[in-house]
């Protein structure tokens, strides 16, 4: 830059000194360039799908057919109309589309919504149009009773095709009945005002009475999903919409106060249901007010005692996530209960020992002054030995994390443990080393990286993604939700446990491009009913707070939550339309007991 | 040896070199003007490049127009950037994380003395950011006028205007220090 010198410009030399320290070292950068361009390059090789989420090259991998289904599941949830959930109709990453493509889910998502809440609003006018012109006075009980038979003789079979399909699909695993169950609940709302002001029959207390039990049977069938659904949100969320609904409408019609209850009685009565109602909304949304947060899990850390809360290795896992998130915990408590604890059981050293080194209980100057690691090298880094996995990785962790600070720790014994832990990792592909694999994965990966800080990690990708995808439950089990991962590859059920290992493996292997990531997130979701020990939510929330700040997911947005938790949106315009159609009922005429005072 | 499909990935590894050269540091600057913290800033030029030479072939136009592959290269930086604020947001919610100015303030004030040299860093972070842009990319490194241009999309000489302005701003602040260099200058010449 030439600009002509000035008095009364800042010298362009100052400026330059000043910004010196802020500037990149040119080396490292191209270096940096260049190691992510021959990692992505080498994922390509071993793993085609990575590229996808890594960088944004896109592959074609899929074909053309597939690629529209995943993107219409984007925003519609048609992988839940098939119970044999593929994963190349899950829903596709919106970053890995084309421009076009994303237009048509920009386009389509808010017409969906306009159908659904423009088809709530067309309701609502129906019942309008159905209500004009209703004379209460002549309203006949045994008229509306005969006018509500003929409407069950008519679609009553629908309404039992619905309800019976809604109960028996979760022990299926759908969740697309509820869904149908809610839209129908809608369309039958509508119909009933229909048919009953044909008749002149429509009065408030009645239809009322209908749409406070129809939410209230929705609200109690919905509770029978919250296992099987996608949701992100906590599925009692639904319920809460529901059930508060049925006590908002009874409030509104007061069902059960007769002709002879005193109008004082009946205000008490609607103020009673407005409660009720008020409770279960705050009920049902106290995962989002009194969820569990960072500071639980550092209660949860520093008050850990193996006798009653579960194992120290399950323990190391939070303790590790306080660390790494600056959060920290108290070092001199948790040590006390850890030497109380080892003195109790002094066989369970090595696995505490490790839960100690994992969970930065034990630092490095403290590994450097163990004493025996001189004779555990001897043992481990023999090379005649060097061909043999460890026994068993979580006893070996400790005494190979601190050999490999000893101050004579040399090339060759890195070279011994190296391939004694590849041996290992070979190991796990093996269908009998299939338990706790993701973990075993997990505390490999740790060990590589500790005894060789440049350890090139990017040669085990695929192997990490194959075994990532191998061991998440997709598919859709009775009263369970999937989504998760299990121990070993035969068990068809989650575990927290084994989900944030694979979290862990996610953030130094990648998020393989096959791995059902909308289902990892709903298993993931906060569920008030559910998480009552810290064994299940502990790690349940440290999976979640790493899943979603792991690169290359872009975080939920709006529009996420409005295409995951459909069922939520539809509960409350369901809601909406049946307090429309109560509220704008004609109110009975005065009863006696009022005319006669 | 990789074997490239098309000629855009030929010239992607053939290039490299050059557009790290050219554009790393004032990507970098860019980056930084945005409220990142040096060390990432750094980490997203990296990413940012390496994604651009990945998929050069998505690249709609001339890719070795500097204007046509400068502004592709802030767009990819911009999105990685929205990206890391995204997660920094998150971070925020469960510790207490410090603003990138100070974080840097903090890294360099140990090997600064000089309490000017910090205030006219401080004076650049307070620059409106069109003018905050084009001095962190100029001056950050030895970039030329054009290369800034090119990442910016506009015309060297807006590129001029806009540091002849941010330099004159920038003199006004620090107007009462360096009254005493316009001494020293008067006295020696």
């Amino acid at each position: 830059m030439n600009l002509s010198p000035s008095d009364n410009m800042i010298d362009e030399n100052e400026i330059r000194t000043a910004l010196k320290t802020l500037r990149p070292n040119a080396t490292a950068l191209t270096e940096g360039v260049r190691r992510r361009i021959e990692l992505a390059t080498s994922l390509e090789k071993t793993d085609r799908s990575f590229s996808n989420r890594s960088f944004s090259s896109c592959e074609k991998n899929d074909s053309q057919a597939n690629e529209w289904l995943r993107i219409a599941a984007s925003f519609a949830p048609i992988h839940l109309l098939t119970r044999n959930v593929d994963s190349s109709i899950a829903p596709i990453s919106f970053v890995a589309i084309s421009l076009g493509k994303k237009l048509v889910v920009i386009f389509a998502f808010p017409f969906l919504c306009f159908f659904m809440i423009g088809m709530t609003l067309i309701g609502m006018m129906r019942i309008r149009a159905a209500q004009k012109g209703q004379d209460v006075g002549r309203f006949d009980i045994e008229l509306a009773r005969q006018a509500t038979q003929r409407w069950w003789k008519h679609y009553g079979w629908v309404a039992g095709l619905v309800f019976v399909a809604a109960l028996v699909a979760p022990f299926l695993g759908w969740t697309m009945p509820l869904m149908i169950a809610l839209v129908c609940s809608g369309f039958a709302a509508v119909s009933f005002v229909r048919t009953l002001a044909k008749e002149n029959l429509v009065e408030r207390n009645l239809i009322g009475a209908m749409c406070a039990a129809a939410l209230g049977l929705l609200g109690q069938l919905s509770q029978t999903f919250s296992n099987n659904s996608n949701q992100v949100l906590d599925p009692i969320l639904v319920t809460g919409v529901l059930i508060s609904g049925a006590f908002l409408i009874a409030a509104f019609v007061k069902p059960y106060g007769n002709r002879r209850t005193s109008p004082s009685l009946r205000n008490l009565s609607s103020v009673g249901f407005i409660v009720a109602a008020s409770l279960i909304l705050v009920v049902s949304t106290q995962s989002y007010w009194r969820g569990v947060t960072a500071s639980n899990i550092r209660t949860h850390v520093e008050s850990f005692d193996g006798d009653q809360l579960g194992l120290w290795e399950d323990w190391a896992d939070a303790a590790k996530w306080l660390n790494e998130t600056g959060i920290g915990f108290d070092k001199q408590i948790v040590q006390r209960h850890f030497e109380q604890e080892l003195g109790k059981s002094p066989q369970m050293q090595a696995w505490m020992d490790t839960a100690g080194i994992r969970s930065g209980l034990i630092d490095d100057s403290k590994l450097a002054s163990y004493t025996e690691s001189k004779n555990d090298r001897s043992r481990l880094a023999d090379s005649q030995l060097s061909t043999q996995p460890f026994f068993d990785i979580k006893s070996d962790y400790f005494a190979i994390a601190a050999s490999a600070v000893e101050p004579d720790f040399d090339a060759a014994d890195r070279d011994v443990l190296t391939k004694r832990l590849s041996a290992s990792w070979s190991r796990l592909d093996s269908s009998d080393f299939d338990y706790n694999r993701l973990k075993n994965a997990l505390l490999l990966t740790e060990l590589f990286k500790r005894i060789d800080p440049i350890a090139q990690l990017a040669q085990r990708t695929a192997d990490v993604h194959r075994w990532l995808v191998s061991h998440q439950i997709t598919k859709p089990l009775a009263f369970r939700n999937g989504g998760g991962f299990s121990v070993t590859e035969p068990i068809l059920d989650s575990d927290y446990r084994a989900t944030l290992a694979a979290v862990c493996l996610m953030e130094n292997y990648g998020v393989p491009a096959e791995l059902d990531l909308p289902k990892l997130r709903s298993y993931l979701r906060p569920t008030v009913l559910y998480d009552f020990t810290a064994y299940d939510y502990v790690p349940k929330k440290i999976a979640r707070e790493k899943l979603y700040q792991l690169s290359g997911i872009a975080p939920m947005t709006v529009m996420d939550y409005l295409q995951t938790d459909l069922l939520l949106w539809l509960a409350m315009l369901l809601v909406l339309l049946l307090a429309y159609a109560t509220y704008n009922s004609p109110a009975p005429q005065s009863t006696a007991f009022e005319d006669s005072h | 040896m990789k074997h490239f499909n098309t000629p855009a990935e030929e010239l992607a590894i053939l290039d490299l070199q050059e557009s790290i050269d050219r554009f790393g540091s004032p990507l970098t600057g860019l980056i930084i003007s945005w409220g990142a913290p040096a060390f990432d800033a750094s980490e997203l030029t990296q990413d940012s490049l390496a994604d651009a030479h990945l998929s050069l072939a998505t690249c709609r136009g001339d890719v070795t127009d500097a204007s046509v592959f400068g502004r592709w290269l802030r767009g990819i930086a911009r999105n990685k950037f929205r990206n890391w604020s995204r997660s920094r947001a998150q971070r925020e919610r469960l510790a207490i994380v410090t603003d990138p100015e100070t974080l840097d303030q903090v890294a360099l004030k140990s090997d600064l003395e000089d309490e000017r040299l910090v205030q006219l860093r401080l004076e650049i972070q307070l620059l409106p950011t069109k003018y905050r842009e084009v001095v962190m990319m100029h001056y950050l490194d030895v970039t030329s006028i054009v290369d800034v241009a090119a990442l910016l999309s506009i015309t060297a000489k807006a590129v001029e205007g806009r540091l002849y302005q941010a330099r004159k701003i920038l003199r006004r602040r620090m107007g009462e220090s360096t009254s005493w260099t316009n001494v020293v200058k008067v006295v020696l010449l």
